[in-house]
């Protein structure tokens, strides 16, 4: 039991150090707070991935191997940042400093993420995996990958190689550490959204507004509910909402560093679930430096390329992988694209009151950020000359109105292809964008009401 | 002009308040008793929106406690203040301990045998909590509260003095005053909207959050199965009947895969917790000799897929040869318990009963 208690943390560890390791290497001034949000992140992505393409040359997927692919990876990663002179901090010691310094509200705050992440632990502990989807699919097949050693397990039908590996992965490298149940890791994940927000809140608004930020988030039923769910949609959203945070650096600043950390955390997201939202974020990126004009200028068309190649490379290996099964059903799978001549082919179906489908659907999914994003938007317009008109804030707003809607293109899409009752699944899926959705429009809502209540303060670390 | 119209407002507010308070609560206890929409169907609106009205109420009694240095309380706004602050920690005990005691027994324990509603019962738990913020002066003197509104910048005094100061000097509201003013109420929208909404989640997160807490520390020793049945209900139920009563590596039948069994002939959903057995979906020109079990199934787990259940249905709705049929049947009381016979299986007998089982089959 104790041995694999310390298999399990060194794993976790391990993990995290891959990614902290990575953000040192392009030299990204992080914080801990950042450094445990995207570093955790990134480290699940780059683990699960790396253990993913290794698979494809008969990698074993066993203890032994595992710790060697970690030890190696930090080890390479490391010795890469000592020969570039990053230099390493112990920052872990600035905690006690931080809990020090904060006022009551901010401990009674920070007390209340505590009651949360703690409850969805002990929950996560507590209850088996039990989530349908988990069950029969994303916890299953987990099971079958430490059973065979290897990404191809003996798969039964399209159905459960249809979704990518990053969460079964995730479940084998804990399940080979002897956990008996890995759902606590969802926890660890809820906790580096929480950390996520904080940080990049952090950067723009005072202590105390990114700590009330936080907890907002952790108090969201819709995350909070997912902490406690084995699949893949915490995961996923988190890589999403990491990434818009990243984009938005890159896009108000010019920084490329961010730039990279956002393009691998959406390609991450491409692997937790093969989803197009990587080209709607490609089409924003386009239109945005288009309106800047932009595109043209510095390496912007070569930054386009690298953000579409990475996460292209990540679909087409999915891909590939679903075809060693043999157990494609149809070219709709196999084509990255193929979901466009599906539509074309459903053309023909359209109704025109399927129009407001759709629209009741996200309404009903959204109501109230729906709202308050049309304030925000209204405010800003007339607040323009105001100092809420900054880079970032007009820059989220402007994504998450290009987000709704392709999310109602999106619903449209799928209401043309799909019979009624899978169209009322869709709500399903919806709450998933829901995630996304709600996390960052509370954020920007504390941008504006702290752009409101005072001065700006840029690139503070915490 | 506008901030006399504010003290119009605060003024009806006071009046209206400890009745506003006193109707509210009435009716969450009505619905508390009821069921959330009984208030709606006479009066077109259900309890919460007269809950928010009274929070909009208290806050504006609240920020006029602060911003008035003489206020003087009204003799039913004091009783309401006080009486409710004793009520406030017995109602959450009240609630807490229905929390507990439907943990500790089942989902719906509390309704069933005291007819009251937790769900809708926190809400009154929230009113008074809500009323009993307005006792400022228990946690801070006036003076901290108005303080700490000040640092927030939730409200700026000073700024509000501005505002009137101009309206006094010269009739009209200066540029700047007038950019303060829209300042303060783009704020006092943007923080009502944050606290609503912050509200909302906070009090349905904690909720789920304490009940399942509760739960979990009142039954820390429940296994795998007992838990996976509190998730699953019946089908875990059939699902551990059939693994306990088939040997490894048996081959075993089920429903083909559509209404009404799209839930349990999914053979995904049997596959993790039957180890090395072999399952298959049943298909035209089977042979059901080629198989050691046949599972019994009612089926229409799943409404939307499968549509409302029938009464006289039962799969297989043909005779096997068997040794033994072990299956669950749902008695009177709801209870399903587990019977053993020896003998062939005749559709005819299980048709019209609520009945899940397997048939080994005769070789």
């Amino acid at each position: 039991m104790i041995a694999s208690i310390l298999k399990q943390i060194t794993f976790i560890l391990l993990i995290l150090f891959l990614g902290i390791n990575f953000l040192k290497l392009l030299r990204l001034k992080a914080g801990l707070a950042e450094k445990l949000s995207s570093g955790f992140m990134l480290g699940i992505g780059f683990s699960t991935f790396g253990l993913f393409l290794l698979g494809f040359v008969g990698y074993k997927f066993n203890f032994q191997n595992i710790l060697f692919f970690l030890i190696g990876a930090n080890v390479l990663l490391t010795l890469l940042n000592l020969m570039l002179k990053n230099k390493y901090s112990l920052d872990i010691f600035s905690v006690v400093g931080f809990f020090k310094k904060l006022d009551l509200l901010e401990k009674v705050l920070v007390g209340g993420i505590v009651f949360f992440l703690l409850t969805s632990l002990i929950r996560n502990l507590y209850w088996p995996i039990w989530m349908w989807d988990a069950v029969q699919m994303y916890d299953y097949r987990a099971k079958l990958i430490v059973e065979s050693q290897s990404i191809f397990f003996p798969a039964q039908s399209y159905y459960d190689i249809s979704y990518p590996l990053l969460t079964s992965l995730l479940h084998s490298i804990l399940y080979v550490a002897g956990s008996t149940n890995p759902q606590y890791v969802y926890t660890l994940v809820f906790f580096a959204l929480i950390m996520g927000v904080y940080a990049f809140v952090r950067k723009y608004s005072s202590r105390k507004f990114a700590i009330v930020a936080s907890f907002a988030v952790s108090s969201f039923p819709l995350v909070y509910q997912h902490s406690i769910q084995p699949l893949t949609n915490l995961t996923h959203s988190t890589f999403l909402i990491l990434g818009v945070f990243y984009l938005i650096i890159w896009l108000s600043k010019d920084k490329s560093k961010d730039f990279f950390v956002a393009t691998l955390l959406f390609s991450f997201a491409r692997f937790t679930r093969n989803e197009p939202v990587w080209m709607a974020v490609f089409a924003f990126m386009i239109i945005y430096l288009l309106i800047k004009r932009k595109l043209l200028k510095g390496k912007n068309v070569l930054y386009l390329l690298v953000f579409f190649a990475i996460n292209y490379i990540v679909g087409f290996v999915v891909i590939k992988y679903n075809q060693w099964y043999r157990l494609t059903p149809n070219k709709f799978f196999t084509d990255q694209f193929g979901f466009v001549e599906q539509f074309v082919l459903s053309l023909g179906n359209i109704n025109l009151s399927w129009l407001l489908d759709p629209l009741v659907m996200i309404f009903r999914s959204l109501i109230w950020e729906v709202f308050i994003l049309i304030l925000f938007i209204i405010m800003i317009f007339f607040k323009s000359s105001r100092r809420i008109f900054k880079g970032e804030v007009f820059l989220l707003s402007c994504f998450l109105s290009w987000y709704l809607f392709v999310l109602f293109l999106g619903s449209l899409f799928y209401r043309v292809i799909s019979k009624d009752v899978e169209f009322k699944a869709l709500s399903g899926s919806l709450e998933r964008f829901g995630i996304v959705w709600q996390v960052l429009v509370f954020v920007l809502f504390f941008l504006v009401l702290y752009g409101f209540l005072g001065e700006k303060k840029y690139g503070k670390k915490i | 002009m506008k901030n006399e119209h504010f003290k119009k407002v605060l003024v009806i507010n006071k009046i209206v308040f400890p009745y506003l308070i006193g109707l509210t609560y009435f009716f969450l206890l009505l619905e508390s008793y009821m069921y959330i929409g009984f208030l709606r169907r006479f009066f077109l609106v259900d309890s919460r929106f007269f809950l928010v009205l009274s929070i909009i109420s208290i806050f504006l009694v609240f920020y006029q406690r602060l911003q008035d240095k003489s206020y003087k309380e009204g003799d039913l706004e004091k009783l309401v203040i006080n009486f409710n602050s004793v009520l406030f920690l017995p109602l959450l005990i009240l609630y807490i301990i229905m929390e507990v005691s439907n943990a500790k027994n089942y989902a719906n324990y509390v309704f069933a045998t005291y007819h009251i509603q937790p769900q809708n019962f926190i809400n009154i738990v929230y009113l008074s909590f809500a009323l009993f913020l307005l006792k400022v002066d228990f946690f801070f003197t006036k003076e901290q509260a108005v303080s700490i509104f000040r640092k927030l910048g939730f409200w700026s005094f000073s700024e509000s003095e501005m505002i009137r100061e101009s309206l006094r000097e010269t009739g009209k509201m200066t540029k700047d005053a007038t950019s303060l003013l829209g300042r303060n109420i783009v704020l006092a929208v943007l923080f009502f909207l944050l606290f609503f909404y912050f509200m909302n989640n906070l009090a349905a997160t904690f909720k789920d959050a304490f009940s399942d807490l509760v739960f979990i520390l009142s039954h820390p020793d429940y296994s795998y199965d007992q838990k996976m049945q509190l998730k699953w209900g019946l089908f875990y139920k059939v699902i551990a009947l059939v693994r306990d009563n088939t040997s490894e590596g048996s081959y075993i039948l089920l429903p083909y895969e559509s209404a009404p069994h799209s839930v349990d002939a999914r053979k995904e959903y049997w596959r993790p917790f039957l180890g090395n057995r072999k399952i298959e979906n049943f298909y035209s020109g089977v042979n059901i000799k080629d198989f050691d079990y046949v599972l019994i199934a009612k089926g229409y787990f799943h409404s939307v897929y499968d549509g409302p259940p029938k009464k006289d249905y039962i799969w297989p709705d043909f005779s096997v040869s068997s040794d033994e049929i072990i299956y669950l049947i749902r008695e009177e009381g709801g209870n399903y318990v587990q019977k053993v016979v020896n003998e062939d299986y005749n559709p005819d007998n299980f048709r019209t009963k609520d009945v899940w089982g397997i048939i080994k089959i005769k070789k």
